[in-house]
């Protein structure tokens, strides 16, 4: 037995950030993760084996073994697949998860990514929606989680709002990054650094960024690379409130007499029940989603939240638009970390078009990155031929990127799969595809991205063909919507799930709508929100 | 040492046909820099792929591989790889040919002397 003030499952973006709020509160506060402590000596550099390329193994696990998930694809076949299988949708399992590895883009949705339904109206078969709270609400964690956890870049493109500086000036703007701002200004687009959560200076103790080839999908090796396990979650610990088990397992909610009491979580050997006066749950879209589903009652026999069939549901991620090409003369720098300028002209009032999209250059590419996805169809897999292409073409590649607005469908979902993982819990089973909207928006930006490199300069500018398919991955969300009615939602806009004061959650399955842009810091500033407004009842 | 999860006499074979994924010229080819140790790397835990590798590089000695020019190799390894149904292969040979194409890049271009040959340069 074991009693505190709250316990958080999932010690991620949304947990570190909500055991920091709390801690800081006066909460005793303890934080579980499946995960362990993990840092760059203990991840290293493997180039097939990380979040960027996982070919044979994750640096950060889940591990291979005992962790399956079951992914039914768009014909509707099951698979049963492990961490590294087609349509796992795998995130970093460790302190920190994805931030301990992630390339840190600190953006804040648009204020119209939080009205997407009223804005554009609701496409037959989607489940597009308005969020219950404004841009508004969030702005103030904004700022907090950028100056806490420590954003660098410039001021705001002109289709964002004011807002304070952040407290560090952008990182190194490379070769690529400054052809791409020349393409831009030929263009007549706006233009705006990529803001990162990476020391551009020293600060809090840890050094600057030292402009290395190998950021995204690794830790970083001079720990300039903020995430929570090296900002909010030592900083929850300094205040003597809280406390982190790593490789902890949770196995189910606890409800006693109608109320949620605590969480049953598997720690080594031992099966143990753990008592709170407020539970949060911050695993990631697809394992949060899992634990309430797991979580059966006689008043909910189908899941904690679930009366209504709403847990599991608007399973979205992104849709990635591209263009690649070549300069005609090398520009390759290797200046990391390499996501440098971003353009925010299409995220919103494109004709006929659902929503859009921010588009960047990408971050320092290794060459098997380059070998394996940026190869155009017409250049051979193997042989001089291919050899040739390698050699001329990777210090010469120009690329832009950017997610766009996923349009939801209720019919994209996690369920439970009839197969069980190694504590013998029932594990995820994802199934259902984006709606068909977010590929007319992918292909509308991709458009926008092949314009930007011909003004660049690339030739040769082309893009692939977007499929249907499921979209989750490591900007899962979705899952548990926030909104005002039970029937249709799972959580009310203090992102407290519906019927169980003492419930909440603080990951990005709470997100109506993913926006156009990558999620973390929205998912880190509406778990401050949701922790404040904890510690302000409790 | 690690195990070695072919018959020996496959060994020429699997060497015969990565070195014709990327050959060697003026820069190392995927034998100068140990892909052949990096497959046996990957089979060595892995039956199942094992399995495939033993099958596919059976087949192509069996149809002289081993004997061929360079260039009647590159012309077989063209043909095999727009090919799912063979006589005397029990895989669809497109997928050996991809299989083994893919894992050429993996050893080559993930060696600190691939990156070279492309330009890749670690600071840090």
């Amino acid at each position: 037995m074991s009693r505190w003030d709250v316990v958080i499952a999932g010690a991620g973006a949304g947990g570190g950030v909500a055991a920091y709020v709390l801690a800081k509160a006066g909460k005793k506060v303890l934080l579980l993760d499946r995960g362990r402590w993990l840092d760059f000596a203990t991840t290293g550099r493997d180039q097939l084996r990380n979040h960027r390329l996982a070919m044979y193994g994750h640096n950060t696990g889940p591990d291979l073994e005992g962790n399956p998930r079951v992914y039914a694809d768009p014909q509707g076949r099951e698979h049963v697949v492990n961490p590294i299988g087609e349509g796992y949708n795998n995130n970093a399992s460790c302190i920190g998860s994805g931030t301990l590895v992630y390339g840190g883009q600190a953006w804040r949705f648009h204020p119209l990514d939080f009205r997407m339904a009223s804005t554009y109206g609701v496409p037959e078969g989607s489940s597009l929606a308005d969020w219950p709270l404004a841009y508004d609400d969030l702005a103030p964690y904004y700022e907090l989680a950028e100056w806490e956890i420590g954003v660098a870049g410039s001021p705001p493109a002109p289709q964002m709002p004011p807002r304070r500086e952040y407290p560090m000036p952008p990182n190194t703007l490379n070769n690529q990054g400054r052809i791409l701002r020349e393409g831009a200004n030929k263009l007549g687009w706006q233009t705006q650094s990529v803001p990162l959560l990476i020391n551009s200076t020293p600060r809090d103790g840890r050094a600057a960024c030292a402009n290395c080839q190998h950021c995204v999908g690794f830790a970083c090796p001079v720990d300039a690379k903020n995430g929570t396990q090296n900002t909010v979650i030592p900083k929850a610990i300094a205040t003597g409130n809280c406390e982190v088990w790593p490789e902890t397992m949770v196995r189910e909610i606890v409800v006693s007499s109608g109320k949620v009491s605590g969480l049953r979580v598997v720690r080594g050997s031992e099966t143990i029940d753990i008592q709170a006066d407020v539970v949060v749950l911050a695993c990631g879209a697809i394992e949060t989603a899992r634990l309430l589903l797991n979580s059966k009652t006689k008043e909910e026999p189908n899941g904690i939240g679930n009366n209504h069939d709403q847990v599991g549901r608007n399973l979205q991620g992104h849709y990635y638009a591209h263009a690649y090409g070549y300069m005609p003369n090398p520009i390759w720098d290797g200046i990391g970390p390499g996501a440098t300028t971003a353009t925010l002209n299409f995220n919103h009032g494109n004709e006929g078009i659902v929503g859009g999209g921010m588009l960047a250059d990408d971050f320092v590419m290794m060459p098997i990155v380059f070998a394996k996805w940026w190869k155009p169809p017409a250049i051979p897999h193997w042989g001089q031929a291919n050899k040739d292409w390698m050699r001329s073409n990777y210090r010469r590649s120009l690329i832009a990127m950017g997610p766009v607005h996923e349009i939801p469908s209720p019919t994209s979902r996690v369920q439970l799969a009839g197969i069980e993982d190694r504590h013998g819990i029932p594990v995820a089973r994802l199934s259902g595809t984006t709606h068909p909207e977010t590929l007319r928006t992918t292909l509308y930006m991709q458009e926008r991205a092949r314009e930007w490199l011909t003004a660049s300069g690339a030739q040769e500018v082309q893009s692939r063909q977007p499929a249907l398919g499921l979209s989750a991955g490591q900007h899962q969300a979705g899952t548990c919507r926030m909104g005002e009615d039970p029937k249709t939602s799972v959580c009310n806009p203090n992102c407290q799930v519906h019927g169980h004061e003492n419930l909440f959650i603080a990951d990005g399955s709470v997100h109506v709508t993913n926006g156009g842009f990558n999620p973390v810091l929205t998912i880190m500033a509406l778990a401050w929100r949701t922790a404040a407004g904890i510690s302000a009842k409790t | 040492m690690i195990e070695v999860a072919l018959p020996d006499d496959l060994i020429p074979t699997l060497r015969g046909a990565l070195e014709r994924m990327i050959p060697a010229d003026d820069d190392p080819g995927a034998l100068d820099l140990d892909c052949d140790r990096f497959v046996l790397e990957l089979l060595a835990p892995d039956a199942t792929l094992a399995g495939f590798y033993e099958a596919g590089l059976r087949a192509l000695k069996n149809e002289g591989f081993d004997k061929l020019s360079p260039e009647a190799k590159d012309r077989f390894l063209a043909k095999l790889e727009i090919t799912k149904e063979r006589a005397g292969w029990t895989i669809s040979p497109a997928s050996f040919v991809e299989t083994l194409s893919q894992h050429a890049i993996e050893g080559f271009y993930t060696h600190p002397q691939g990156w070279q040959v492309v330009g890749f340069e670690v600071t840090l």
